[in-house]
Parts: C-alpha cells; structure tokens; sequence
C-alpha cells in the first residue's frame, strides 16, 4: 500500500498538479508517525500509511491556503476537507484528497483501537478524489450509546465527573491547536481585551474554556477525535465531540462535513424549527 | 481614566415611593470613577438637566449614569442633554429603575432599593466602556407608500401629496373608498357618507401627485426608513387601461351567482363587476372564480360588447418592485362574525343582520334602493330591534374592548330608520351608551327623545323565528322586568375587530399587534401614529376601532409625520453597527450568511503587511445593528457598537457579583 | 408565587424591541414578579452570543432568562430565528456541561405581554428555586 500511495503522489508532483503533498512519516520508532510535507519526487519515499496514522491532517489545510496539495486523508479525515471548504478555508479545488483505506488505527496510550474506529463507517474512504488500498470492512454504523449513559447522568454527577476532569487540565491548548476547526488568528482564550477568559488554570476556568470552544466548534466539529487523542492528561474529550455531533444530529439533522450543500446549522434556520421549550 | 456622574430620579414618588433613592446615589459615589451621584426630583426636567449639565462642567465628566424611567422613554433625551454639555451622546447609559423597578417591586422596598443600586451599578460597568460615536446619514427616497385605500389611506394620501411628495396609494379592492363607501348617512350630522366621501376619491384619483393602485397587494417588504424596498402584486383585472368605464360589459355579463362583498352579501353581482357606480377608478375587474368564460370555457359576452376592446382573459397577475422612503398602513377593519353567538341565531337566521348590511338595506344606492325590507320574504318591517355589543365588551368571545363607533352608529340608524319610516318602532338592548364626542351625546338623547327609540338597558337571551316573527327575549336591568319583542328585523351592532389576515400583514413590515390583532402604536399617548418600526406609520381602524373624524385626524397626523421625515436632507441614523477587526476574522463567511440585511461584504484584503487574506467588513450604511454576526463569530471578529462584548460581559459580571454597600 | 427569594441571582437578556418594551409594559401595568432578575439590554436576541451565557453560570449566575420577540415579529426581520436554534443546543451542551436545565431558559414576549413577561419571571425564579433547594 505505501508504494501504491508513494507513485501516486509522485505522479500528481511530477504532473505538476500539486505544489506538495501532506502525508504521513515514520516518527522516533516505529509505533509512532508524524507528519510529512512532501515537495519533490524523490521524496515521496517517506511516505507511509499504517495503523498508527492516528493524525487528521485536515489541520494543515487551514495553514496552507494558497497552494495545490494533495491531502491523505483516513475515511474519518475526509468530513474536515468539507468542513473546511465550507467554512471557505480554502477551496476545494486546491486539494486533492487521496483517501487511505484503513482497518482502524491505535491509540498508543492503550494500545487499543479507540471507541471510533469500532463503529468507523468509512474504513474504505468515501468522497476521496484517489483511493490507495482496500479496507477489511466497512459497514458499522456510529452510534451514542456512551453519551446517552452518561446523559442519564444527574446534572449534579456530571458537574462532578467534569470538575474532576478538568482539574487535571493544564491549558496546553494541545486539543485546539490540533483540532482542524479552531483555525481562528485570535482564539477568544488568548484575548485580554476583553478578557473572556481568566488565564489562571484552575478547574473552573478550564472548564470555561472547554464550555466555550465546544459550543464554538458545535455543528463543525467532525468527531475527528484529534483533540482527544493529542490530551497530555487524557482528558475524555470525546465525550463532549460525540455529544455535539449526537446533538446536531438530533436537534437540526445535521452531520458535520457530510454534506456540502446543508449549512452548518447555527448559521442558517427554518421559519417552521420547533420551539424546544421556549415560553 | 473615566470620570462618570450618576443622577438618580425620584421621577415625583413614582420611583421615590418605592426605591431608596439617596442610597443608590450613595451607593452610586461609592463605584470606581464615579465623581458625582446625586438624586433629584425630575431628572428630565429642565432644572433636572441643568443638574446634569452643571455637574458635567464642574466635575469635568465624560460619561453618565442616569438612572430614571425605561431607556425607551428617555434615553434620547438624556443623549441630548450630555451634547449640550459637550459630552458625545453614546457615552450616556440608562438605568431602568422605574418600570423595571419601582412598579413592578413595589411589595418590597429593600429588595426594590438592592435591585435599584444592581442595575445602576451595571449601567455604570457599561459605560464605563463606552466608547464616543460619530453620528450618521442616510439618505432619504422622498416617496410615500399608502396602503389601503379607505378614508384614512385617502385622506394620508391626499395630505402627503398636497405637501408636494408623490404617494402611490394601494388598495387591495378594485375600487378605494373602504367602508365609509357602504355607509349610508354618518354621525352625528346625518350627512350622506358618499357626498363626503366620493371628493375625496375623485381628488385622489386626479392628484398628479398620487398613483392610484387597486386590485394591488404588498407581499414583500426588506429595507428600512428611507430606503424600503417593496414589491406590490398587481392582480390580473382581466380589464386593460383601453376600459372607459361604460359599464356594457356588467350589465351583459349573464353570471349572477356571486354575490357583492359592497352589499354585505344581500345582493348577487356579476363576474365583471365594478363594487359599486361611483367606484375609483371606475373600471371593472373580472372575479375569475365566477366568470362562465374561466369557468367552462365558454362565453366572452363581454369581450363582445365592449366598445373598445379592453378584455383581456389572458392578463396574469404582475409583480413590481418600488421604492418608498416612508409607509402609512391603513388596512382598516372588518366587524365581528356573529355567527358565534347562539342566543342570536348562529348567524342563521336571516332576518339578523349586520349594522354593515343594515347600511346598505337603508342606502338608497343599495339593493333595495333604500327600502328597508327583510332580507327572508322582502316584507316590509316595522318593529326593529338593534342589539348592541355584538362582540364587544364581551370577555367570553374574547372580544374585552368596545369597539367605539357602535353606539352612536346604531342611533344612527335608528334614526334613519324612523325618518324612512315614521310609523316603525326602533328597540335598543344597550349595555351602556357611550357617545363621548363632540355633539354625541346630544345625538343619542335625540334619537329618544325626539324619533322615540326605545333604549333598553339590558342582554338578549334568544332570538326565536315564530310566524313570519322574530320572538326577542331579554332582560330590561333597570325596571328588572323580562321583556319579549315581536321583531320583524333585528340588526346587530357587530363589533370592529381586525382586517382577515392583519397577523401576517403586520409580519411583512414586523409591527407588533395588540392581542387582538390591532397594529401598535409607538406609544399609547406620545406616539400614536408612530410603530416600533421606524417610517411606519398607521392610521384608522387598523390600529383600534374609531369613527370617521378620528380616522381622518390619524390620518393627517401620519402625513404630517411623513412630511416632517421627506423635509429632511438625510437621515440621521444611529451609528450602533457592527465592525470587523479584520485582523482576528478568519473569513469562515458565517456573518456573511447570516445577516439580514446584507450588510457584510467578504473581501480578500492585505490586513497585515504582505498578507492578504480573505475577511470580513461591514457596509456601514446597510447595517441595521441587529448583532446576529457577532452572535454567531466564534472567532470574535466582529463586534457591535453600543453593546460590545466588554459592555455585555460587564454587565454580566457585575449583575452576578454580590451589593458591596454598607 | 412569593415574590421575596433571596439570594437567587438570574440574569435576563432582553431584545429591546420586544420583550424589553413587554417589560416595560409590566411595568406600567404594575403588575409583580420577584426582584432576582437583573436585565440586559441587548438590541436583538440574534445578538446572543452563547459565550455571554456561559459566562454569566460562570460568575455565578443561579439562572438565565433570554427573553426575544415572537417569531416572525424579530425587529430585525430573522435574529430570533438564529436563536431559536442555538437555545437548544447550547441548553443541551450545559446540561452535558450539569448545568441543570432549570437554569436556563428563554421565551418570546412581545411589547404588549406586560402580563407574560411577569409570569415567565416568576416561572424561571420557581424554577431555579427549584433547583437550589431540591438539587
Ligand atoms: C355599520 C357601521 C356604521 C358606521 N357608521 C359611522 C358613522 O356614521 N360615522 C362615523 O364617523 N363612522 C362610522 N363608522 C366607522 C367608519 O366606518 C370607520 O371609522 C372608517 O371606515 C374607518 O376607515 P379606515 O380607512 O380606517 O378603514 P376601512 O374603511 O376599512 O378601509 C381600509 C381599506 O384598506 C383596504 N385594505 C385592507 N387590507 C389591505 C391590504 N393588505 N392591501 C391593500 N389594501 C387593503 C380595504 O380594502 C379598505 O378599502 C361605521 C362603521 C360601521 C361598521
Ligand atoms: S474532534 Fe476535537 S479536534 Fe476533531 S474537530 Fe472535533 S473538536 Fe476539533
Ligand atoms: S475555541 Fe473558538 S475562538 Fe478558539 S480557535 Fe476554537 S473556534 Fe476559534
Ligand atoms: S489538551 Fe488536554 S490538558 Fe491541554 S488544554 Fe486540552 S484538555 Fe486541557
Ligand atoms: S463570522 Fe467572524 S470570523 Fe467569520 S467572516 Fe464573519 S467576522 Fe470573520
Ligand atoms: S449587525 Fe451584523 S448581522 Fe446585523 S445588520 Fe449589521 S452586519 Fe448584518
Ligand atoms: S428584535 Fe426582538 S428578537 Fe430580534
């Protein structure tokens, strides 16, 4: 497969009809990979794709908005290319998206699949403009069941579940600075005028902070998990990605990067949209 | 470092009575950069001002805290008061401690003082950040929009074009003149409504200031004072401008099953028809619903006998789009259906009719030619009973209000009846008699007392049909005697309530209504011709029940304030827009989507040195300052005069934090 | 309800077209509600921006009240349209967050709802009593 995916990079470069591409690379050993910018033939042979490809490279689109770059993505990457041509970070034709077919990745820290490859739909890559390799399996569909138990909690117990969470975060800003919607110059956390947000890390201002950029990132976050996966303190971040996407799939029928004609749903409305309880 | 002065309003002992008002002034010196609190009986008094202004100059303040009555009532004037003084009027901040206060805390005044000092002590977080804004111009499309053509659209029309400016007058009927057009003899002069009337329409129509559109409705409205953009249907007439009004064509038209909406349907009409003869302009339309011709394919009778070729079967409905710097609304009114109310018949009884029907039974234009005879077997009548508060006063119908006109209009037509008639008899079951007006009272006492109409103060139960006669049963209140009258018409004073379909009208401009459905006014005293919606005024029955002489003052009163708004060079708007710090904005587009009025333009833009990048900005002069961008930014870009992100949030913070006074 | 809750502190964000004119009006009608409610003056519930919210529970806020025009009757033609879809999602995302549900709350009421806009107060102060005292 990584000599399938390095000729066709290196067909799309020679062709001139990329400027580079984005891919993956072997890191300090061999459980580990790291991103690869890829400017001439030669240098394709870097290339690789494997199980521990756990990065979404959609996140360099948004740094790199002027040139043509072919983009390898796992099916679950492709959602943030729409994402983000919706979002008019870049446009779509500038990318060509070479979908990876992936059999699920590994979380290093477990050592285990995480929970979204278990119920991964896209293991062989829709919406790729190329396909490299064939998945085993594609057919699970994603499911809630993990947001709505913890729903079920009392509103007392998840203040307490998240109070303990966030304790232990120390305001790296790991999950926003890898996560491919928060592409914003200014992120509201850094500003001082005004200050939307205390720099004193302590359990409450972390969990602002978490409250804010969730609800900023609702109705465009694709549960790509790349924040989860890049907390030094694994903070279960998923549980509120899942919650928006469980959300925007419930409220307004929404999935983020899905469809490039639907509108992120807090930026459009319908005059007939139910009332949810308003007095 | 700001220097801000507070002044607190006793407003007399409206809040006074209720709020501590020295210590929330004592409160008030206590905050940082406050250099002066003081309290004063009538802070928009003259004197109260002048304390504003004299502590402006001493204490060489930038910015004020006034904490008084609703922002919504004085805010301009305290803005006024600070430019006076030299200071910039968007660095005035009001505290709502009266009608968010006083009136409505009034069971505890500790709690209402604590509340007092919160919202002033965040009236002054905000200021505090307020920043000094420049004022700004718009300009002004110098041509009014009148819609409907009764008495009041007529008389705004003929005011505002008098004064010089053009006016297209639209009336969704094919003729204007509204219900003043069907009325027979008015109050309190008995003159015949259509001589007064009919001038009217006739100058209207002749006024080269003015267009007259019948047949024609609003559907699409966007835009702003000044500058509305308004798109009108023109239904299809089926009757070009080659027409010269002969009347051939009614007269031959053999369709006779529709009956005229003029007559109060007592009366059939044809599918070609003009609503009445003196109609303006006096051509017909064709009532496609009725015509043989739409209906079966067959007959163009008219087509026919027309002397100058003007049918035209083929004319489809045409949409236009204008411009109008200002709008008058006056849709009027329709009466309540009666058809609620059991004790009367369900409206099925035929001889029950409406005061509107009575009018046109008694008009000698009617279909009768002015006998009065019952709509069942065209006898002739002569016990008459009137009902009054048909849907009025009358909370089980959801109908609370009075609607004005009913009492002095069924005198009226008792009246009429007894001059027509001398040897009826006319009975009135009245709640009250309410005649407040010039020379009303005098009407009412002469109708019993000179035609002899029997008042009787009192409900009626029932109405029963019994041999050629309606049995009316009720009770006389003030002898407490049960009373039964053999009628042989019984005409009920149907109440005014709001025109078929005034909701959604009122949503094409979104003006607010009243629970009923009546269009709001500005304010109830100070503002009565005025709407929230600023160049949108109303006059007449769409806005509450009234008579004639009321409807005509509204009226003028609108055209006056259209006039006073097209004198204008440019309008002053508030300069409370949005900005873009194109420095932070990530061009994601979402302001771009979101905002109403196409105020945001996306720009590919050098914000930094050698960086172009894709951004935001705002159209100053189309933004309306609505903040759905800055609602929906997540990288807060973009950010609104007048409530920025730092006022708001200090706001918040301070409404949150606890009272620190001692 | 008693008017008299001490120490509940909600806050009320109000579109000045509407629902702060239908608080006026209740006002001007006299009629009551509880004194917790500390209103803001916003020009239009589209100006919302969810993070006020969220920083308002943040300081401390027991409650909050967004209170806009009816549908269709948004001064500004749609900004209550944008609401209407960002209140069940952001109470949803609190509630994630156990910010319970009876601290937030929204409603329409229009310039002539004197009467309603005291009832919603004395609904949402009831409810976030509610929450309080019962947990
Ligand atoms: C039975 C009866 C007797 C009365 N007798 C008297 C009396 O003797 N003396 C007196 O002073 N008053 C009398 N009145 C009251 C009088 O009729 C009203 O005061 C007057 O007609 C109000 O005029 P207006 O222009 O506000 O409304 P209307 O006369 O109702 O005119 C409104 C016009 O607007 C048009 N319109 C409505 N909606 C639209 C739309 N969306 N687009 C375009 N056009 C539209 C309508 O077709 C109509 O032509 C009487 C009323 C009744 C019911
Ligand atoms: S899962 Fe995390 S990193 Fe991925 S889009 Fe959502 S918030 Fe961003
Ligand atoms: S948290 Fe919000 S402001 Fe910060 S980068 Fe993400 S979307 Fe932008
Ligand atoms: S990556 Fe983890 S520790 Fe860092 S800011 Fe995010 S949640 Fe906190
Ligand atoms: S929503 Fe904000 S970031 Fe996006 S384009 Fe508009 S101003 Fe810029
Ligand atoms: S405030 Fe924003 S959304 Fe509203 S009109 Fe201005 S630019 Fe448009
Ligand atoms: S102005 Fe009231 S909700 Fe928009």
């Amino acid at each position: 497969m990584d000599k399938e995916l390095q000729d066709l990079i290196k067909k799309l470069l020679t062709e001139k009809k990329v400027d580079y591409a984005i891919g993956y690379e072997k890191a300090y050993d061999e459980f580990s990979t790291r991103p690869a910018f890829v400017t001439s033939a030669e240098d394709t042979a870097r290339l690789i794709f494997n199980k521990y490809c756990i990065n979404n490279l959609g996140l360099y689109l948004t740094k790199l908005k002027k040139n043509k770059i072919a983009l390898i993505c796992k099916g679950c990457d492709i959602p943030t290319v729409r994402e983000l041509v919706k979002e008019k970070q870049f446009s779509r034709e500038n990318v060509i998206v070479i979908g990876a077919a992936c059999d699920g990745v590994l979380d290093k820290r477990t050592g285990k699949q995480p929970e979204k490859c278990l119920n991964c739909g896209v293991k062989q890559p829709k919406g790729a403009d190329f396909t490299v390799g064939t998945a085993k399996d594609s057919t699970t569909a994603r499911n809630f069941n993990d947001v709505a138990e913890f729903e079920k909690k009392s509103s007392k117990e998840k203040m307490q579940f998240w109070d303990r969470q966030f304790e232990k975060c120390i305001r790296c800003y790991a999950c926003r600075n890898v996560c491919p919607v928060c592409y914003c110059p200014d992120c509201f956390a850094q500003r001082s005028m005004p200050e939307y947000l205390n720099k004193n890390v302590d359990a409450e201002e972390n969990k602002m902070f978490h409250m804010i950029r969730m609800q900023h990132v609702f109705g465009r976050c694709t549960d790509c998990k790349a924040c989860d996966t890049a907390c030094p303190v694994n903070i279960p971040l998923t549980l509120l990605t899942k919650k928006l996407a469980k959300d925007a799939k419930e409220l307004f029928n929404y999935e983020s990067g899905a469809d490039m004609d639907a509108r992120p749903p807090l930026s459009t409305y319908d005059e007939d949209d139910p009332e949810s309880g308003i007095m | 470092m700001a220097r801000i002065g507070v002044f607190v309003c006793h407003c007399g002992t409206n809040i006074a009575g209720v709020v501590d008002v020295t210590r929330v002034a004592k409160y008030a010196g206590s905050l940082p950069g406050v250099k002066v609190a003081v309290d004063y009986k009538f802070m928009c008094s003259d004197p109260g001002q002048n304390t504003i202004i004299d502590a402006i100059k001493k204490y060489g303040l930038d910015r004020l805290v006034v904490s008084a009555c609703s922002p919504r009532m004085h805010e301009a004037t305290f803005r006024r008061t600070a430019e006076r003084a030299g200071i910039n009027p968007y660095m005035v901040e009001m505290a709502n401690i009266r009608e968010h206060v006083a009136w409505v805390h009034s069971d505890d005044k500790e709690l209402a003082t604590q509340k007092a000092m919160k919202l002033m002590e965040m009236a002054v977080a905000k200021v505090r950040r307020s920043e000094a804004l420049s004022k700004m111009f718009a300009p002004i499309e110098k041509r009014a929009l009148v819609i409907g053509g009764g008495i009041a659209g007529i008389q705004a029309a003929l005011d505002i074009a008098g004064a010089g400016y053009k006016v297209l007058l639209v009336e969704k009927e094919p003729s204007i003149g509204g219900r003043m057009a069907q009325l027979d003899k008015t109050f309190p002069t008995l003159d015949c409504s259509a001589c007064i009337l009919t001038p009217k329409m006739v100058a209207a129509a002749q006024d080269p200031n003015i267009t007259l559109l019948t047949y024609a409705e609003v559907t699409e409205v966007c835009g702003f004072v000044g500058q509305f953009e308004v798109k009108i249907k023109k239904k299809a007439k089926s009757v070009n401008s080659k027409c010269i009004g002969c009347g051939v064509c009614t007269t031959k038209c053999p369709s006779k099953k529709a009956l005229s909406e003029f007559d109060e349907k007592l009366a059939p009409r044809k599918a070609i028809y003009t609503p009445f003869p003196q109609a303006v302009p006096n051509v017909p339309v064709i009532d496609r619903t009725a015509c043989t011709f739409f209906l079966t394919g067959k007959c163009k009778i008219c087509e026919k006998v027309c002397p100058t070729g003007a049918i035209d079967y083929t004319q489809q409905d045409e949409f236009i789009k204008e411009k109008f710097g200002a709008v008058v609304v006056a849709t009027g009114f329709d009466i309540y259906d009666h058809s609620n109310y059991g004790e009367y018949g369900y409206g099925e009884i035929k001889d029950v009719i409406t005061g509107l029907q009575f009018e046109r039974l008694i008009s000698s234009t009617g279909p009768t030619a002015g006998h009065v005879t019952r709509p069942s077997d065209h006898r002739e009548v002569k016990n008459v009973v009137f009902i009054q508060c048909v849907g009025s006063r009358d909370e089980a119908k959801k109908r609370p209000y009075c609607s004005r006109v009913c009492c002095m209009y069924t005198a009226k037509q008792a009246m009429l009846l007894k001059d027509h008639y001398p040897e009826t008899q006319a009975y009135v079951f009245y709640i009250d008699i309410r005649s407040a007006g010039k020379n009303y009272e005098e009407f009412v006492q002469r109708a019993q007392n000179e035609y002899g109409v029997l008042y009787l103060r009192g409900r009626v139960s029932k109405i029963y049909e019994r041999a050629n006669k309606l049995l009316v049963k009720g009770a006389d209140t003030l002898s407490g005697a049960q009373v039964e009258i053999e009628a042989d018409l019984v005409v009920l004073a149907n109440g005014f309530e709001p025109k078929k379909g005034a909701k959604e009208f009122a949503q094409l401009f979104h003006m607010s209504s009243d629970q009923y459905g009546f269009y709001n006014e500005l304010h109830p005293k100070l503002a009565p011709v005025e709407t929230a919606i600023s160049g949108v005024f109303v006059a007449g029955c769409c806005q509450s029940p009234k008579d004639i002489p009321d409807t005509v003052a509204m009226a003028s009163a609108t055209a006056a304030k259209v006039c006073a708004l097209f004198a204008k060079e440019k309008l002053e708007v508030e300069p409370l827009i949005a900005g873009v710090n194109q420095l932070t904005c990530s061009g994601c587009e979402t302001c771009y989507n979101v905002c109403p009025y196409s105020a945001i333009e996306m720009k590919d833009k050098e914000v930094k040195r050698g960086e172009v990048r894709h951004v935001a900005e705002v159209l100053e002069s189309v933004c309306k300052g609505c903040g759905a961008c800055v609602g929906a930014c997540y990288s807060k870009a973009v950010d609104l005069k007048g409530f920025t992100d730092r006022q708001v949030l200090d706001q918040v913070e301070t409404a949150t934090a606890p009272i620190t006074d001692n | 309800m008693d008017n008299k809750v001490p120490q509940l502190n909600i806050v009320g964000f109000l579109c000045n077209w509407c629902s702060y004119a239908g608080a006026d009006m209740t006002g001007l009608g006299r009629n009551t509600y509880p004194s917790n409610i500390k209103v803001i003056r916003i020009p239009c519930t589209g100006r919302m921006d969810p993070m006020m919210i969220i920083e308002a529970f943040h300081n401390g806020a027991d409650g909050v009240l967004v209170s806009g025009c009816h549908p269709g009757d948004c001064h500004y033609t749609e900004g209550n349209y944008y609401w209407r879809r960002r209140y069940p999602h952001l109470k949803s995302l609190l509630e994630h967050f156990g910010i319970d549900k009876r601290r937030f709350h929204a409603s329409w009421v229009s310039a002539s709802e004197g009467k309603k806009f005291a009832e919603v107060v004395k609904k949402v102060t009831a409810e976030v009593k509610d929450w309080r005292d019962n947990g």
